[in-house]
This record gives C-alpha cells, sequence and structure tokens, in this order.
C-alpha cells in the first residue's frame, strides 16, 4: 500500500473500473465525507476542513471526471489532500506537517476513520496516565479547563501547564 | 508563541474556530496538529454539513472544463511559457509538441478489420446532444465524433498502454484514466509527456441518422 502511495500516477488500470458515462459527481459524493474527515483530523476546525476539502477536490476534478478507477481515485485525493494540508500550515503558519514525510495508508476499504482512530489509540495508549486523561478529558470528550480540573482533582493553572505537555508527547508520538 | 497564545490556540480549536494566524515554530505547530489529529478522532466529529457537501458539489459542476484541464499538463516550463505570452497552456503544448516530434504523422492509420461489418453505433440526433459517443462492440471500442457538422469515428484505445479513453466533460478532447495523456478530437495525442502514435481512424458512413462503422 505504501509503494502506491508513494508512486499515485504508475497504478494499474481496474478491470470495469471505467464507466462508460462517468458520473464525477456521484464519485465525488462517494468520498467527500472521508477526504473532510482526512483534512479534518489535520487541520482541526470546520471553516478551514471546508476550505481545504474544497480546495482538495477542486484540484482532482479533473480526475473525477476522467473517470479514474476507485483504488487509483482514493490514493489520489489522499495523496492530494496531504499536499493541500501541508500548504494550509506552510500558509497560514509557516510550518511543515507533522507526518508530511509519511506516505499516506490507503487501503481499499472505505473507512479512513478507522486507520485515524487506530493511529490516535495507539498514541494515547503509550502516554503517561496523566498525559492521556487530560488529552481524553479536553479533546475528546470537550471538558472545560476548570471542568478538567474538578474531574482530575487538581488546579486550572496544572491542567493548562499538562494540557500542554501532554500535547507535546503527543506529538512526538504521532511524528513517529 | 508564548504558552498564552498556544492555549488561545488551543481554545479556539476547541470551540472548533480557525487558530488565529501567525508563525509558528515547528514545536508548536505539531502540538496543533496533533491536537487536531484528537478532535478529528471523536466518534461524532468531523461530519461534513450537507450545505457543505451541496454546495461544494454546485462550484464543482460550474468550474469549466477547460481551466481545470492544465492539471493534466506536467511540467512547470510549459505552463510559464505559456503564462509569459499570454495564452493558453494547451496551445504553447501543441506547439511544443509538434516542435520536438515533426515526423509524428496527422493520423494512426485507419483500422480495416478483414471480416468487418458495417453496424450501426449511434445516430446524428444523438450525435447533436453528445458530440462525442463512445461505442463497443465484440472487439473494437471507439468514438464516433462530430466536429462541426462533420462526422469521424476513431479507436478508444490509448495508444500507450491500451486504457479506454473517455470524452472530456466538455467533449474537447479524449482523456486517458491512466497516465494524465489527451488525445484531440482528431485523435492526435495532446500531452508531451509521452511520445504516442495518434489514434487509428475508423471506417464510417452515414445512413439516413444512422451512423455505422466497419467493426468485428
Amino acid at each position: 500500500m505504501a509503494t502506491d502511495a508513494q508512486r499515485p500516477e504508475r497504478l494499474e488500470v481496474v478491470p470495469g473500473g471505467i464507466a462508460a458515462g462517468i458520473d464525477w459527481e456521484a464519485v465525488y459524493r462517494e468520498h467527500v465525507g472521508a477526504v473532510y474527515r482526512f483534512v479534518y483530523s489535520r487541520v482541526g476546525n470546520r471553516a478551514d476542513a471546508e476550505d481545504v476539502t474544497a480546495t482538495v477536490f477542486e484540484r482532482a476534478l479533473p480526475r473525477l471526471q476522467a473517470g479514474a478507477a476507485t483504488l487509483q481515485l482514493r490514493v489520489y485525493l489522499y495523496t492530494t489532500a496531504r499536499t493541500t494540508i501541508a500548504d494550509f500550515w506552510r500558509d497560514r503558519h509557516g510550518t511543515t506537517l507533522l507526518d508530511e514525510g509519511r506516505p499516506v495508508a490507503v487501503v481499499g476499504s472505505d473507512d479512513e476513520s478507522e486507520d485515524r482512530d487506530q493511529e490516535v489509540e495507539r498514541v494515547l495508549s503509550v502516554l503517561p496516565g496523566n498525559y492521556r486523561e487530560v488529552l481524553e478529558l479536553r479533546f475528546l470528550r470537550g471538558y472545560s479547563i476548570k471542568e478538567a480540573a474538578q474531574a482530575m482533582g487538581t488546579s486550572a493553572g496544572n491542567i493548562k501547564v499538562l494540557q500542554l505537555r501532554a500535547l507535546r508527547r503527543a506529538a512526538q508520538e504521532f511524528a513517529g | 508563541m508564548s504558552d498564552k497564545q498556544l492555549h488561545k490556540a488551543v481554545d479556539a480549536m476547541l470551540a472548533d474556530k480557525r487558530i488565529p494566524g501567525g508563525s509558528l515554530d515547528d514545536d508548536e505547530a505539531t502540538m496543533l496538529q496533533a491536537a487536531a489529529r484528537l478532535r478529528g478522532s471523536r466518534p461524532d466529529a468531523a461530519q461534513p454539513r450537507p450545505d457543505f457537501v451541496d454546495s461544494l458539489a454546485r462550484r464543482l459542476r460550474r468550474r469549466p472544463v477547460s481551466t481545470s484541464r492544465r492539471y493534466f499538463l506536467r511540467g512547470a516550463g510549459i505552463a510559464a511559457a505559456a503564462a509569459a505570452v499570454g495564452v493558453g497552456a494547451d496551445r504553447i503544448l501543441d506547439a511544443t509538441v509538434l516542435a520536438s516530434h515533426p515526423t509524428q504523422g496527422a493520423t494512426g492509420g485507419m483500422l480495416s478489420p478483414d471480416s468487418g461489418v458495417w453496424t450501426k453505433v449511434t445516430t446524428l440526433t444523438a450525435l447533436r446532444t453528445t458530440p462525442v459517443v463512445r461505442f463497443a462492440t465484440g472487439s473494437v471500442t471507439g468514438f464516433v465524433i462530430s466536429n462541426r457538422g462533420v462526422v469521424t469515428a476513431i479507436s478508444a484505445v490509448c495508444t500507450h498502454q491500451g486504457c479506454i479513453l473517455s470524452a472530456a466533460a466538455d467533449s474537447t478532447e479524449l482523456v486517458c484514466p491512466c497516465h494524465d495523456q489527451t488525445f484531440g478530437l482528431d485523435g492526435r495525442p495532446n500531452s508531451g509527456d509521452y511520445y504516442l502514435q495518434p489514434l487509428p481512424a475508423l471506417q464510417h458512413r452515414v445512413d439516413g441518422d444512422d451512423v455505422l462503422v466497419l467493426v468485428v
């Protein structure tokens, strides 16, 4: 799979993958949810996720219209998404993407979110307990600083310090 | 960015708002990206709004295919040359291809099967609404093309590696799904990526409203 992702332009033809009348809009609707989730998980908010997703599909439209085979198109969409997300971080904040150098893992299944959840779970599982807890409370369950402080039996100031330390450590794990 | 600003950025993300602009160092950026990964993994999170999905579909529908077509072209030199003289990249490309392949013939010859049968593949009526019609018989896949009232027929098999071409949405060219190769409606290859033979022509005739092609 990694090989496919690195060389999206050299994929073989899938027999029967090319329909005579290309309904690119149906193909778009089939993929837009997964691409949006992929993007959201890398920009972190709705407005930017919508902008970046729109750019991905604008860039990929000729491929959609040409009727590329499904796997080939998925690889192309995620590769394009990665490039567009990297552009976003560079243009907006002058930085690189966390996992920029790594190949995009695209599997035959339609559920990209499954891979991502596994990655997040892996990272959370290797963190120290209090790091994991503060990240779960704040970022997965949406607790305020105050609520998280109560839940963990500590001060708001401690939560603030702890969440940054936990994010820094999680970032290392994601990048590693 | 100070820790205070970093907290502001985190708070913005938790409120599903854009992170305030401005430079981040790599350490800060990766922390915010890790936060984004966590936010995106919430089971109820990150579904696109139906309104967004619909409005993007409308935007894509409105995009002219001719401007999108530049994504098929490789080589910054060609794009830069086109920008410099203010004409479309496709025109420059035509000139580039012709200049670099001066011996390339205008046609790929005629496909004339030994035991061909005249077979109706489309109608003039159909060609009036869809000027490029693809057809497949048992052994031949081709296009019937109506270009300013002149009907032609050519093979739909890419001369690179044999993938089946499709008509571009605006019916101005034939697109290979495999390698970003396009052909003009006259069957000549459009791009400089590969040096390809033109598409073979097919024998065809018009009988009343019917368009027939000599195929097997």
